[in-house]
């Protein structure tokens, strides 16, 4: 598998929903596209999927009975494991799996409306999700105590934790990297999408996270900061967190307008969480889609 | 006199470990103060110290439980369910892991005031889908409870009790099986947790008077009721609900929702009523509040149609105490 190509078709397949469904998560699969493809391709050793390339239908929260759906067996059974953390990315990991060919094309279609397990905002029955985190800040806790988990019973595999910056915001995320350094984790490291944008307008206005190297390192962590879309940075500064002594955060500036004119001009005008098309973006975006 | 076991917790919880290899315990810097200090000098490997972070600590039993382990996390029962209660939730119970939580200090048992009486902590547990609720009435409960709870395949939330803590009970824990102690169907008292011990005195007091005096004593509150408390409560005139805990989400409001099904006995909530409560010992806490033997006392007369008068002459003894729980190190 080509990085570049999964790259470009995260964004082809995202866009392509957000048409249809009139709405969606697209800047975020634009900005963080590299991140996603060259996991996928270079860093993660998962095995082969044990899910079907079309889910079945919703059939239950988990239950007593334990026969829900796992949104992890998209994802096989390791040595690694990819944790997903802000749920609201959930279409981005779906378009990924496509792209990836873990999960059927139609799937997109087919199993994005009511009763599918494509939700909007991705639940742990969800293709390729580990954990429901769309309460922002959960994922990461559950992946540290995994990753204690696997240290105290010798378990190989390095767990990837993707956050999003807003995420940043909430105390529950520095609770949870001290945790981790303080167990002396080396068997979880995090990929940060910075993207600077949340629901009500940039971060940098509303509530500033940075310097965010700085607060990595101050809570023990090895920090990474690189160009979050460019794909041969990635692979470098993942090769490098393996091999660190220490949890690793990679911290990918990202471009979430990266793919699409239209994107730009509402960045710049500081709307840019939840896309929903006017009519002159949706003729814009169309027509961008089929010169690709 | 009820026979009094010291920390009766701290080697059910080692002899727990001995057995189950997969079980670890997580604290909040309240390790010896929840008696889990035994543990974590047994099993160093399988204790961590997480912190004062209770939120990124109960994702991290998420996390353990996801992986095979048994996590076990002992606190203060505020701190166990009220600070972290979104990741319980999110990442507990609606998964529907295997997480042992325990909650020490319940109710007014502690003269930390506000912040650390746990008078909700029952109601925040009890309404999350997927989790069984226990209370602890005493030394065998606490000694037997971590056992009895080992195959539940779900999240449990056990209302605990350290310290010195009397023995009531020969029985081992079992869940869901209320403890039937004075059997009567004309006027039934239903207790939970710390108040058994008085509960049982003062009943057993008026028996002479009252021989259909009932008493049981509630140690699984959710799922509420076995087949035999069932079947007192239907045959009951008036049902006396003793609880140290905010009445609209505790023992009443569980009893209350079986007599909207299956009405039929008047209903009496001896408890916290809709009030936040302040510190102070635990004698003097119980009697401002009204959930003393006196006031089960009055309860009980009233329930037979008889008048008990008021003695209130214990306020100035009360007023005299300055040490506030002297069983344990920080007084709490």
């Amino acid at each position: 598998m080509n990085s570049g190509s999964v790259a470009s078709e995260i964004r082809l397949l995202a866009a392509e929903w957000t048409i249809r469904a009139n709405g969606g998560y697209l800047a975020q699969a634009c900005g963080s596209a590299e991140i996603f493809a060259t996991l996928y391709c270079d860093v993660l050793d998962l095995s082969p999927s044990t899910a079907p390339l079309i889910p079945p239908k919703f059939e239950s929260v988990p239950n007593s009975f334990r026969n829900e759906i796992r949104g992890e067996s998209w994802l096989g059974e390791g040595p690694d494991l990819f944790v997903l953390s802000p749920a609201h990315y959930g279409t981005t990991q779906y378009c990924a799996l496509v792209a990836i060919g873990r999960l059927d094309k139609k799937a997109l279609t087919s199993e994005s409306g009511d009763g599918g397990l494509l939700e909007l905002i991705a639940a742990e029955h969800s293709p390729g999700i580990v954990v429901s985190s769309g309460s922002l800040a959960t994922a990461l806790g559950v992946s540290v105590g995994r990753a204690m988990a696997r240290k105290i019973k010798n378990i190989p595999g390095n767990i990837w934790v993707f956050l999003s910056d807003g995420e940043l915001q909430e105390g529950a995320t520095w609770e949870s990297l001290q945790l981790a350094s303080s167990q002396r984790l080396k068997n979880i490291n995090i990929i940060v999408d910075v993207n600077g944008m949340q629901v009500d307008g940039r971060m940098a206005q509303l509530m500033p996270i940075e310097p965010i190297v700085d607060k990595f390192e101050a809570f023990g962590w090895n920090a990474i900061e690189i160009d979050g879309n460019n794909l041969e940075a990635i692979r470098i500064a993942c090769l490098a967190a393996k091999n660190s002594n220490l949890p690793t955060a990679i911290i990918c500036r990202t471009k979430p307008w990266l793919g699409f004119s239209f994107l730009k001009n509402r960045w710049d005008n500081n709307k840019l969480h939840f896309i929903r098309l006017t009519e002159d973006e949706r003729q814009d975006l169309i027509s961008e889609i089929k010169s690709l | 006199m009820n026979k009094i076991i010291v920390k009766p917790f701290a080697s059910a919880l080692v002899k727990h470990g001995t057995v189950h290899k997969n079980v670890v315990v997580v604290t909040n810097d309240l390790t010896a103060s929840c008696e889990a200090d035994e543990f974590a000098s047994t099993f160093p490997d399988r204790f961590i110290s997480a912190g004062m972070a209770e939120q990124g600590l109960v994702l991290a039993l998420s996390g353990l439980a996801r992986e095979g382990l048994i996590p076990i996390f002992p606190s203060f029962a505020v701190f166990t369910t009220r600070r972290p209660y979104e990741q319980i939730a999110l990442t507990i119970a609606y998964p529907n892991l295997p997480v042992r939580l325990f909650g020490f200090l319940p109710g007014l048992t502690t003269p930390g005031g506000v912040s650390h009486q746990a008078i909700d902590d029952i109601g925040l547990m009890k309404q999350l889908p997927n989790m069984t609720v226990i209370e602890a009435a005493d030394a065998t409960d606490m000694e037997t409870v971590i056992d009895g709870v080992f195959d539940m395949p779900g999240p449990v939330y056990m209302r605990s009790l350290r310290g010195m803590v009397p023995r009531l009970f020969k029985e081992p824990f079992e869940v869901g099986k209320s403890r039937e102690i004075f059997a009567g169907d004309r006027v039934l008292v239903l207790v939970t947790g710390a108040l058994t011990a008085m509960a049982i005195e003062t009943v057993e007091s008026l028996r002479a008077e009252f021989n259909d005096l009932g008493l049981i004593c509630i140690n699984t509150l959710k799922p509420f009721g076995d087949q035999a408390l069932f079947a007192a409560i239907a045959k009951a005139k008036v049902v006396i609900t003793l609880e140290n805990h905010l009445v609209e989400s505790g023992l009443a409001s569980a009893t209350a929702m079986r007599l909207a099904k299956f009405p039929g006995p008047t209903l009496v909530t001896i408890g916290i009523q809709d009030t936040f409560t302040h510190g102070g010992s635990y004698e003097y806490l119980l009697k401002y509040y009204a959930i003393d033997a006196n006031r089960l006392k009055k309860e009980i007369f009233y329930a037979y149609g008889k008048f008990l008068a008021s003695k209130d002459d214990d306020w100035d003894l009360l007023a005299k105490r300055i040490e506030l729980n002297a069983n344990v190190a920080e007084g709490l």
